[in-house]
């Protein structure tokens, strides 16, 4: 016989095993943020159908199916099924009638606990406490990061736009407590509750169908009348552990933050790996750079929790019946912002040919560099900011960009180089964290007693040769000069030039120089522009 | 008489084209021109130098006249601020102690070459657009023809586009051209005519936002050297 409820005044005081998140004290009520925690949850009801990744604009309305014994039933579906009248929850076979064009996907649940695990990834770019709660939902601790991102109300909205990026919907709850966040996700509940003393109010009218119960303990409670949260909390507790066993009692201390709850936080794999199947096999670089996007911010929040950035990208793009495309990209500085990555590999896809329309897109990051945030100055206006330190690192984003278009061999540097020789004196080396030129290796170069030219012919021109007489145009006033250069005996390419500066009719200056061993030719090596 | 104007001029609701450059500055403590290191020529300019965040174009016959020694003043003081001089498509070889000597680190360059006369365009315009370059000087391959520069052509939608970007990074574009395009329609702020007399150079201004056509003659290798503060 079970015992009976009663709602007698013998309410037992609750155990005082109070985590580290527990209420301020009531004479100086303070927000819970201030130096508590403050846990946000996400919850995607969506995921089955969002983890297929993004869908093209023109495409069929989608639904995913789900086995239920022998009937197949809708577990999702997208705004165009619905707006066909489609429901989550029909029967295959009925909603094909409704609407014949409807694509059924199968759910795959491997698939969709991949999508959780990245959406716990992009997590690390706002947390170091990210615990995934399978099926659908994640739980995160916010509170040491809203200084940093600004408050509340920016972190929230910075978050929703990432989330909208990555084509992922989420219904948001903020509590002191992880419990009584999901719970208020998971209602609907979206005003953030950052006070621990106005817990209870929040959670009163939360439906006890949210919290993790089984269904027999649902039906007794409906049965009893005890519909929400707060019927739940008002039950004295020894008759509600008697009845229901000690996890219902244990479910309402956690949410209230009365009773501790270890939880097994989320850690970074040691190598990002990742592979996002499309909805619909598509060549579109719209769709794949969509895509790729949701896989970049994923990336980018997986580097950030592991303080390292990436210094070469692979992305494969697979195809049916057909090698994959690999796109490897090469970063000049290691970098993990996911727009200016997903920047880079748009210049990419522009070039690379894709044949084949792709099933799937993967991207694997082996190379991780350690990498320190940029520390801003206490003092310094960010105007100044801008200008020095700022300009190192938006030149090697020009740098990343121009070399994602034009290769990575059409940037250089410009290097002086301790030798006489005019030809060898200068060199343009290919633009490469080796070679950056802030530390690219510098002669002292020889002062050129009458002066040097701006500009130096790849090649000596003859004088004499054809096509000299058509640069020139007449005759030649000398200027300067000589200016005689005798090096470079030790490696073979030895010179003995005497310069001299020389004014063409039109006003050209060039710089000629005439061999000092026979046949004593003359020639053009430059022109001062 | 001279007194007079003076005050006339000093009066707060005359508004002066010359004064345009200087005012159109997007912010406090931004200046809208780098000197040219020539005192004529600043003379000649609105705003005392080059226009930021606006394309300059120089037009002239043939190379090696000083079309480049022109500029060296303005790059060195450019870059002695810490910016990127961006060099896109040069004609030949840079000689970098040559550089060096008239004052300009050549660490401070970046070089995009061996691409097509598009790419060059794209690669100035991402230049451009990017703060971290102070100067972008562009040789556009169709420099050797006459550019189509009607007004809605290709050639000036192009360099509407470059005067977008280089108002957004606010950087000195310049842009080498033939003086055959002279007669074309440019979006340019400032457009010069250089050409040589004698051992020193002509400089005509054709076009320049709230200035006049003027015309001076200076040595491009004598430009007076401002000692690093």
């Amino acid at each position: 016989m079970k015992p009976a409820l009663t709602t007698a005044s013998s309410r037992p005081a609750p155990v005082p095993c109070v985590p580290a998140a527990s209420a301020p004290a009531p004479a100086t009520p303070q927000p819970a943020h201030a130096g508590g925690r403050l846990w946000l949850a996400l919850e995607f009801p969506a995921l089955p159908l969002s983890a297929l990744g993004p869908v093209p604009a023109q495409s069929p309305p989608l639904a995913v199916s789900v086995q239920q014994g022998r009937v197949a039933v809708l577990l999702g579906v997208d705004a165009r099924a619905h707006a066909a009248g489609v429901r989550a929850g029909m029967q295959v076979t009925a909603a094909t009638l409704i609407c014949p064009s409807l694509q059924v996907r199968r759910h795959d649940p491997v698939g969709e606990a991949a999508a959780l695990q990245g959406l716990a990834a992009w997590c690390g770019r706002y947390s170091s406490q990210v615990c995934v709660q399978p099926p659908r939902a994640l739980v995160l601790e916010i509170g040491a990061s809203l200084r940093l991102f600004g408050g509340l109300h920016a972190l929230l909205q910075r978050m929703r736009d990432e989330l909208r990026a990555q084509a992922h919907e989420a219904a948001a709850g903020v509590a002191p407590t992880p419990a009584a966040a999901t719970l208020l996700a998971r209602a609907g509940v979206h005003t953030p509750v950052t006070r621990a003393e106005r817990l209870a109010g929040a959670l009163a009218g939360v439906p006890v169908s949210c919290m993790e119960l089984s269904p027999r303990v649902l039906s007794d409670l409906h049965a009893l009348g005890v519909h929400t949260f707060g019927d739940c909390a008002r039950l004295p507790r020894d008759g509600l552990s008697k009845r229901f066993g000690p996890d219902l009692v244990m479910a309402l201390d956690r949410a209230l933050g009365r009773c501790a709850d270890p939880r097994s936080w989320w850690a970074p794999p040691p190598l990002f790996q990742r592979r996002l199947e499309l909805a619909f096999e598509s060549a579109d670089r719209s769709v794949l750079l969509h895509a790729a996007r949701r896989v970049l911010y994923e990336l980018g929040g997986f580097l950030r929790a592991r303080g390292c950035a990436a210094a070469a990208l692979e992305l494969q793009l697979a195809h049916r019946n057909a090698p994959a495309t690999r796109i490897v990209l090469e970063l000049v500085s290691p970098g993990r912002d996911p727009e200016h990555l997903l920047a880079l590999l748009a210049e990419r896809l522009e070039r690379v040919a894709i044949a084949r329309e792709v099933l799937y897109l993967g991207l694997r990051v082996d190379r991780l560099v350690p990498l320190a945030p940029a520390n801003g100055d206490l003092f310094a206006p960010r105007a100044a900011q801008r200008g020095a330190a700022g300009s190192g690192a938006a030149a090697s984003v020009l740098v990343e960009r121009l070399g994602a278009r034009l290769g990575r061999d059409a940037v250089h540097a410009l290097v002086c180089v301790a030798d006489h020789r005019p030809e060898h004196a200068s060199a343009e080396p290919v633009w490469d964290q080796g070679v950056a030129p802030h530390t690219a290796a510098r002669g002292a170069p020889p002062a050129p007693p009458c002066g040097m030219p701006l500009w130096l012919l790849p090649q000596p021109r003859r004088l004499d040769g054809a096509g000299a007489a058509a640069m020139l145009d007449g005759a030649l006033h000398m200027e300067q000069g000589p200016w005689r250069i005798e090096s470079g005996w030790w490696d073979g390419q030895d010179v003995a030039r005497d310069y001299y500066v020389a004014r063409s009719a039109r006003g050209t200056r060039y710089w000629l120089f005439r061999e000092r061993r026979e046949p004593r030719r003359w020639f053009v090596h430059g022109i001062f522009a | 008489m001279q007194g007079a104007l003076d005050e006339l001029l000093r009066h707060p609701a005359l508004w002066r084209g010359r004064d345009a450059a200087r005012a159109a500055a997007p912010g406090e403590g931004v200046p809208a021109t780098v000197a040219t290191g020539f005192a004529v020529l600043d003379e000649c300019l609105p705003g005392g130098g080059w226009p930021l965040g606006a394309i300059t174009e120089i037009l002239h016959r043939s190379h090696g006249i000083g079309e480049l020694s022109l500029l060296l003043p303005a790059l060195a003081a450019l870059a002695r601020d810490g910016r990127w001089l961006a060099w896109i498509a040069p004609p030949w070889r840079i000689a970098a102690p040559a550089l060096e000597a008239r004052g300009i680190d050549p660490a401070r360059l970046l070089v995009v070459r061996g691409c097509s006369a598009n790419e060059a365009l794209w690669a100035a315009e991402q230049a451009l657009r990017s703060a971290a370059c102070g100067a972008v000087l562009l040789w556009p391959q169709a420099m050797r023809g006459a550019r189509p520069g009607r007004r809605g052509g290709d050639g000036f939608r192009q360099l509407r586009r470059l005067q977008l970007a280089a108002e957004t990074g606010h950087g000195l574009g310049v842009l080498f051209g033939d003086v055959r395009v002279a007669s074309n329609a440019s979006p340019a702020a400032l457009r010069l005519r250089l050409s040589a007399r004698g051992g020193d150079l002509q400089v005509e201004v054709l076009k320049s936002r709230g200035g006049r056509r003027i015309s001076v003659c200076l040595d491009p290798r004598a430009a007076a050297v401002a000692d690093p503060a």
